[in-house]
């Protein structure tokens, strides 16, 4: 048996025999499925697939109990953009899209360096061609930007496995015994540290709203995989610089009014999280890398509520928007259970999450660190929410030239609807899931 | 067994019929000109695929004995360039087919003067026939540079036949000199006397023979006929150049310093370093100018000396790892190159320039001559699956266990550095057309073909590195340790 994203990078090849988009569509959530099937049979921590390269030997798949987890989420994530936004997408970007998808799933799974630098690098070009659009000259430096931002952590991290392989002579995924700043540098790029994350608004607040959709979830929580797979420091350095990059991030997303702008900088702020988590071990990793499944569902929610304003508005400035919940109260519910699941509240899956990392950090500067990070991510959403959806409701935005309806039902396309259903009952369902038994996630 | 005499007799033939033949029927030309590169070709793939039985062996002309004859010489380390001979010389020769459209004859003439050239500098194990081959090389190599007749290209070649000309010599120097000090000019007997000779004089013969070749292979301070001479000549040229001209003075010369003056004699007197250092240099200039190029050839031709730098770094290790790994960049990057210089080709027959601001969405046109210049990209930066990441980790790896943590870091940096002008091809070539999309172009299959052939090479190199690696691997025995290379000429 194979990885469990080869599924998925082959659909990416079966597309081309595709004659229309329902059929690519068709083809890629098969294969998602087939992928969820095979992370859900494969045998755990068990070496299953290997292959050879020049002298090397590659595991192809290797299953851990986070890569299980992480798998599943970033397989049904997946098939919820292809229902939210399958129309949006060109053609070719669902090619793409699969490639995207299946090889960040078949990261999760290598056991080697030499197959996840391979993965790690095919995520970046994938990403590069999906941003990419030679019909939107504006686009052109947003794709090279990003290509050259994460070929350059790339490359950073090819210096790393160089010098950990020269000096162990094995290429097993682990913490790595020489090279570790250059490790460091190609993780906190993917990640998006806090002075390297320029990268995320730069990308997701300027793309077509359907990738920043597909995108958000995975580019940067590969890093967070990456970084809780390969990096073990003494001491909690990485929480502090979580700290850093929660409140950094937080204070960012509170200056800006562009929409999804703040969306992405609250990324950084989420990003923050996961890596105090991860840094102070223990019940707090696991809650690290629980927030990563967590956030994966709220942001990808809040990315939605963004692209259907976009779409609708064709405008994204806060200055500009107000009194939408009358006009989308759907999306405005949507935005309402991202936000409450984003800020922590209590039967929210960000309230499990967030209390697990807490739970398990014992340095108080940490922990204050934390309550004003999550103040912060209240108060973000707390605007986002005020000025996007309550303010200024006299406004008849029907009348408004632009306004399309968000998703016409007229038409038939009511999938955008359904994933959103399908969304915030999970968001919901997972909170409390969770609650009852919170071993049963990691 | 005369085979390996037949690999300079089959395009020496050429050169001497082809007037005839002309002068008979022009028709026959093309079809004489595939026959003999398919005949050659045939001949090197027999040398390839049988290497086990054939290579190695040496062939003394005339039958006399191994000291005093003229030897010539297959090993495992001459086929590193032939494994480069057997990919070039037939693909270019299809892809010239119809590139020629006038004067063609004279082209075919030189191009196979050239085969003869680079041929016998692979081979020969006599100093002196090195220098001639050497010549001949270059000299179809300035005829061929001037063979579009325009201003620009009398330009380049009259610069490249002054710096080559005054290379040559201080190649001539160095044999002169060498035959001075030890008395005989058969490689395999030179070593045993070079011990004797002082060791400033041995430091002064690396000199001139590191300018001689050097020249040729375009290290730095001596690369500035190379984008010059790429900027106006056929397509078939710059792929036969940056394949197997450049590659076979660099091959020449390793050759020379591992077997004339050996492995302890460059580490002992820091010229490895020296090399080394070079070679980096090379490498970063290459990139650092190839960024401010805006034409398209030009671009390439100081791409090609940025990654000949990478083949001197692993050279100058001089360990096993370190020629492996360079022998596998040299055929790499010959691949590479070649595959873009042909894609380039055809993507000039829509504009008829290769300036990369008119260049501006030809992807439109021609999607899948475009989609080589991704993959190229693709490779030489060294992301994986593609070939260029097999022989950036093989030189990354060789230079970081022979401790030479800086110039593997460098490689790193030159590989990012490449990128950035890369990519600007790419965004070049793929946005701002302004056109009708309806037009098509034709599309020749002689040069599509070659195309083709070269970029799905990138990728199965990149998926099975080790089916070339097995050709090449045994290189480092008749590098490093030179008294195989001198006891195979000898015999015993």
């Amino acid at each position: 048996m194979l990885n469990p994203g080869m599924p998925v990078l082959l659909a990416s090849l079966l597309c081309f025999i595709a004659r229309n988009k329902t059929q690519k569509i068709s083809i890629s959530i098969a294969a998602l499925i087939v992928s969820l099937a095979a992370i859900y049979y494969a045998p755990g921590e068990e070496i299953f697939s290997t292959a050879s390269f020049l002298e090397l030997d590659l595991i192809l798949a290797y299953v851990t109990p986070i890569s299980r987890n992480t798998g599943y989420i970033f397989a049904v994530f997946a098939v919820i953009v292809l229902i939210y936004a399958g129309k949006f997408f060109s053609s070719a970007n669902i090619n793409l899209l699969n490639l995207f998808v299946g090889s960040s799933l078949a990261l999760l799974f290598v056991g080697d360096f030499i197959s996840f630098f391979f993965f790690w690098e095919l995520i970046t070009v994938a990403a590069f061609f999906l941003i990419f659009d030679r019909f939107d000259p504006s686009l052109r430096f947003t794709a090279e930007y990003y290509f050259i931002v994460h070929i350059m952590g790339g490359l950073s991290l090819l210096f790393g496995i160089i010098l950990h392989y020269n000096y162990t002579g094995d290429i097993l995924l682990g913490a790595p015994a020489r090279g570790l700043p250059f490790f460091i540098l190609g993780i906190a790029i993917k990640l998006g540290f806090l002075g390297l994350h320029t990268w995320i608004p730069h990308t997701y607040a300027v793309i077509p709203f359907q990738l920043t959709v597909l995108m958000s979830a995975y580019t940067s929580k590969i890093g967070v995989y990456a970084l809780y797979r390969l990096i073990e420091l003494e001491g909690p350095l990485i929480a502090y610089l979580g700290l850093i990059n929660a409140l950094g991030g937080g204070i960012l997303a509170l200056k800006h009014s562009h929409l999804r702008l703040i969306i992405s900088y609250s990324i950084v702020s989420q990003i923050g999280y996961m890596m105090v988590g991860i840094g102070a071990g223990g019940i707090a990793a696991a809650g690290g890398m629980f927030h990563l499944i967590n956030h994966i569902l709220y942001k990808g929610l809040l990315f939605m509520m963004a692209g259907t304003i976009t779409y609708s508005l064709r405008k994204e400035s806060l200055n500009n928007l107000g009194g939408l919940w009358r006009h989308m109260p759907v999306t405005f519910l949507a935005g309402l259970v991202g936000s409450f699941s984003i800020a922590g509240l209590p039967l929210f899956n960000g309230y499990v999450s967030k209390a697990w990392i807490k739970a398990g950090i014992d340095s108080s500067i940490l922990y204050y660190g934390l309550q004003v990070a999550g103040v912060l991510t209240s108060l973000i959403f707390i605007k986002v929410l005020y000025f996007g959806f309550l303010a200024g409701g006299e406004r008849t935005l029907k009348e408004e030239e632009n306004f399309r309806p968000p998703f016409d039902h007229a038409s038939g396309d009511d999938n955008s609807d359904l994933a959103y259903e399908f969304y915030c009952s999970q968001s919901c369902f997972y909170g409390r899931d969770i609650c009852g038994n919170p071993r049963s996630a990691i | 067994m005369h085979l390996p005499v037949w690999l300079i007799i089959i395009p020496l033939f050429m050169v001497f019929s082809l007037g005839i033949f002309a002068y008979i029927n022009k028709k026959i030309v093309k079809p004489l000109v595939i026959t003999g590169g398919f005949l050659q070709t045939v001949l090197i793939f027999f040398f390839i695929l049988r290497r086990g039985e054939e290579v190695p062996l040496t062939y003394s002309l005339g039958s006399w004995r191994g000291d005093i004859a003229i030897n010539l010489a297959i090993d495992s380390f001459s086929l590193v360039m032939f494994v480069l001979m057997a990919l070039m010389v037939m693909l270019s020769l299809i892809y010239s087919l119809t590139e020629i459209r006038e004067g063609s004859v004279k082209f075919y003439l030189l191009i196979n003067v050239l085969f003869v050239g680079i041929t016998g500098m692979v081979m020969t194990a006599d100093l002196f026939n090195l220098y001639v081959f050497f010549e001949i090389t270059s000299i179809s190599s300035y005829a061929l540079v001037a063979f579009n007749d325009r201003d620009i290209s009398l330009e380049a070649a009259f610069k490249y036949l002054m710096i080559g000309t005054v290379s040559a010599v201080f190649l001539l120097m160095a044999v002169v000199l060498t035959y001075q000090a030890t008395g005989t000019l058969n490689m395999a007997l030179i070593p045993e006397g070079m011990e004797e000779v002082p060791v400033l004089t041995r430091q002064l013969l690396f000199a001139f023979y590191m300018i001689g070749l050097g020249v040729k292979f375009a290290i730095v301070p001596l690369h500035t006929w190379l984008p010059d001479a790429y900027m106006s000549v056929p397509i078939t040229y710059n792929v036969l150049s940056s394949g197997l001209v450049v590659k076979a003075s660099f091959f020449v010369l390793v050759r020379i310093l591992y077997v004339l003056f050996g492995v302890e004699f460059l580490a002992d007197n820091m010229l490895a370093s020296v090399l080394l250092i070079w070679g980096i240099i090379s490498m970063l200039f290459g990139h650092a100018a190839a960024f401010q190029q805006d034409n398209l050839k030009r671009l390439l031709g100081y791409s090609t000396i940025a990654q000949m730098g990478y083949v001197i770094i692993a050279f100058s290790l001089g360990t096993a790892a370190g020629i492996v790994a360079g022998s596998f960049h040299m055929i790499n990057h010959g691949i590479m190159k070649g595959a873009v210089f042909f894609a380039a080709g055809s993507l000039r027959r829509e504009t008829d320039s290769y300036e990369l601001k008119e260049m501006h969405g030809l992807a439109d046109i021609k999607p899948y001559t475009s989609l080589i210049f991704v993959l190229i990209l693709l490779s030489m930066v060294g992301i994986p699956p593609f070939n260029g990441f097999v022989s950036k980790w093989l030189i990354l790896e060789a230079s970081v266990e022979a401790g030479n943590l800086i110039a593997a870091f460098l490689v790193i940096a030159g590989s990012f550095l490449s990128l950035g002008y890369y990519l600007s091809i790419i965004l070049n070539i793929y946005t701002g057309y302004e056109g009708s999309s309806e037009k098509t172009s034709e599309v020749r299959l002689n040069e599509a073909l070659p195309t083709g052939i070269l970029a799905v090479l990138c990728l199965v190199l990149g998926f099975v590195p080790t089916s070339l690696l097995a050709v090449i691997g045994d290189a480092p025995v008749f590098v490093l340790e030179r008294h195989n290379f001198i006891s195979l000429i000898l015999g015993g």
